[in-house]
């Protein structure tokens, strides 16, 4: 299987996780027997033990950090294990730099809101499309949109006359 | 399908949910509905569903299997359970899953971890995250069951149960009703023992929805079906990338005869590389925990679901007393998901990410004979219509051993949807298949995004 042969050397992954540079997605050429497709299930290029290989030696995030995103996260800071969330923060964070070292091929060109799985040339609105969208604009009871058809503090715990409730004082004690 | 099994399937249901902790909450009223339904000839009468609960149902409650959520009732009904409903199903209940979806070993959740049907003596898990989904069908308690996949979370329980598990291309089954965990990955599946029941279901639920703005348009749709007519011998990929060190001799011949059989039906076998299909770990992990950050901001207590007893506010962090009583491995995935979204490292890491993931796109589009009707891709003329791997790279563990991996690690856990997420993040078709009668290993079939037919019918032709 030269094919194999030679994509492995094309690509292999190097100790750090990494790609090199010249790696393609490429269709390689047809198996003429189930003996070749044997000998091919029989290869290993990669293991995904090498995500975890280098995870061990990260200096963990420090504790200042870990507070402050807890506050982002709008979780309690008091209580928590903050050693604990340190450790498996380290972990998570050792996993994923791991695409620090990817190179990415035509950087400049990629846009990143390609990622999204929508159509990448969407028609631009025109004018046109645009007044009749607004005109064709509709309230839809399906969506709760018109006023009054559910009472829409009936599933809170907490509620005084029909308006929502925060105790503690939004204004005051905030960092 | 026949009143008397589907009437049988929902009298095994309190013996089974003892068993297999399958169910958060089970509908006492289905049998009467059942009844009352029978004389109705519709589409999908007589068959018995379950829905995982982070889908919202007008009639029962919707956890997400979450403290948070514990009693919330939905004031809808997802469009996916509206469209079941009206084409005759009827609810047994809502399977039990992994804490907002966030798992792949079914065993965060706030009910406690789904057991394998399978193993009946042995405690098993049944993979994540629509666990108690996959092990509904195959405990037979259901029909089908609803599941949603956003990192291989219909297929991977749908392996380690031995039923097949369809996650269709993004954009066909609306999310209307859907509790968001990644928005841009999330999407429903289905699980069935067989592909009649499996085919009828997807057809009636693959329809545009005008209330889900990331719903595949009607245009696109038909430009869909027009380009990928019925092929009869098919071009079949094996990527390298799925040939794993860790996979054992049994399951790899078990692999290999599956080829062979399908090599005796005159299909053509190609050698494929993905190059990026390893990085996709990194990359899901990047974005999906930052979307669910933002996703997950919406749970305050204030307007519905849980709220703490005395405050609302703690040490000056708005909501946290509330926001406790999320499980802890969502805990740590919004930690992280802020971590990723921070200014200091959202250029590095989300950006970085998102990149990588269009070069993955761009990966398949390479390989793949048809086009892509998003990304304009032509296709490539010497290129695949389908490829193939195991769904995982083993069988499923103790509930013991997984759950003493992950507590050394958070990113243990990760590693079980090694095979599945490639096609996740980049919203391919991707059926899988069991590996043989009560084997907890299936085979994925994935083909070019929006191609879910050749997928449906190569599958039709294979399996039973």
């Amino acid at each position: 299987m030269s094919f194999v042969r030679q994509l492995s050397l094309k690509n292999g992954y190097c100790s750090r996780c990494c790609r090199l540079y010249s790696s393609r997605a490429k269709v390689g050429e047809k198996f003429r027997s189930k003996k070749e497709v044997m000998e091919y299930l029989g290869q290993q290029t990669w293991s995904v033990d090498e995500y975890l290989a280098d995870s061990t030696s990260e200096e963990l995030p420090n504790e200042a950090d870990v507070r402050k995103l807890l506050k982002l996260s709008g979780l309690p800071v008091d209580g928590n294990d903050l050693e604990r969330i340190r450790v498996r923060l380290g972990k998570q964070l050792s996993f994923i730099d791991k695409l620090h070292r990817i190179p990415i091929e035509d950087e400049k060109t990629i846009d990143e809101c390609q990622a999204r799985l929508m159509p990448r040339n969407e028609v631009p609105i025109s004018y046109d499309s645009l007044l009749q969208k607004i005109a064709t604009q509709k309230k839809d009871p399906e969506l709760g949109e018109v006023e009054g058809c559910w009472d829409s503090t009936s599933l809170a715990q907490m509620k005084e006359n029909k308006y929502f409730v925060v105790r503690g004082g939004l204004m005051q004690n905030r960092d | 399908m026949s009143l008397k099994t589907a009437l049988s399937r929902i009298r095994s249901i309190p013996e089974l949910q003892k068993r297999y902790n399958i169910f958060i909450n089970i509908d006492p009223s289905a049998e009467k509905r059942l009844v009352d339904n029978a004389d109705k000839e519709l589409p999908l009468s007589h068959l018995v569903a379950g829905i995982k609960d982070n889908i919202v149902t007008k009639d029962l409650p919707t956890t997400c299997a979450s403290k948070i959520l514990e009693t919330y009732q939905s004031p809808y009904d997802a469009t996916c359970v509206r469209r079941l409903r009206e084409a005759g199903v009827v609810i047994a209940g809502k399977t039990n899953l992994d804490e907002f979806g966030m798992g792949s070993g079914g065993i965060h959740s706030h009910f406690g971890p789904v057991l394998n049907p399978l193993y009946p003596s042995t405690k098993i898990t049944a993979g994540g995250s629509s666990s108690g989904s996959a092990a509904a069908v195959a405990a037979g308690a259901v029909d089908f069951a609803l599941g949603t996949d956003t990192g291989g979370s219909v297929r991977l329980p749908a392996a380690f149960n031995a039923v097949l598990g369809f996650k269709p291309s993004y954009g066909r089954i609306s999310r209307y009703g859907v509790v968001a965990y990644a928005q841009s990955l999330d999407t429903v599946g289905i699980l069935s023992k067989g592909m009649p029941v499996l085919r009828k279901v997807y057809n009636v639920l693959n329809e545009y929805d005008s209330k889900d703005p990331t719903s595949l348009s009607n245009d696109l749709r038909k430009k869909a079906n027009k380009l990928f007519k019925e092929k009869g011998k098919l071009r079949i990929g094996i990527p390298q990338e799925f040939l794993q060190a860790s996979i054992s001799a049994d399951y790899k011949n078990l692999f290999f005869r599956f080829i062979k059989e399908l090599m005796d039906m005159g299909h053509e076998f190609y050698p494929v590389t993905i190059p990026s299909v390893k990085d996709s770990l990194p990359i899901y992990y990047t974005l999906s925990p930052a979307e669910a950050v933002s996703n997950l901001s919406r749970y305050d207590g204030i307007r519905y679901g849980t709220r703490a007893d005395t405050t609302d506010i703690e040490n000056g962090t708005l909501f946290a007393p509330t926001r406790a009583n999320f499980g802890r491995e969502v805990q740590d995935r919004i930690i992280l998901g802020n971590y990723n979204l921070c200014s200091e490292t959202f250029k590095n890491n989300y950006v970085k990410a998102q990149k990588l993931r269009v070069g993955l796109m761009n990966d398949f589009d390479e390989i793949f004979r048809g086009p892509n009707i998003i990304s304009n891709s032509k296709g490539n003329v010497s290129g695949v219509d389908l490829i193939i791997s195991l769904t995982a790279t083993g069988p499923p563990s103790t509930i013991e051993s997984f759950t003493s991996a992950e507590n050394s690690s958070p990113t243990n856990e990760y590693l079980n949807d090694v095979f599945t997420m490639p096609m996740s993040l980049a919203g391919l078709p991707t059926l899988s298949i069991p590996l043989g009668n009560d084997v907890p290993l299936g085979v994925q079939v994935t083909a070019q995004f929006a191609d879910d037919e050749t997928v449906l019918n190569f599958a039709d032709r294979i399996v039973n």
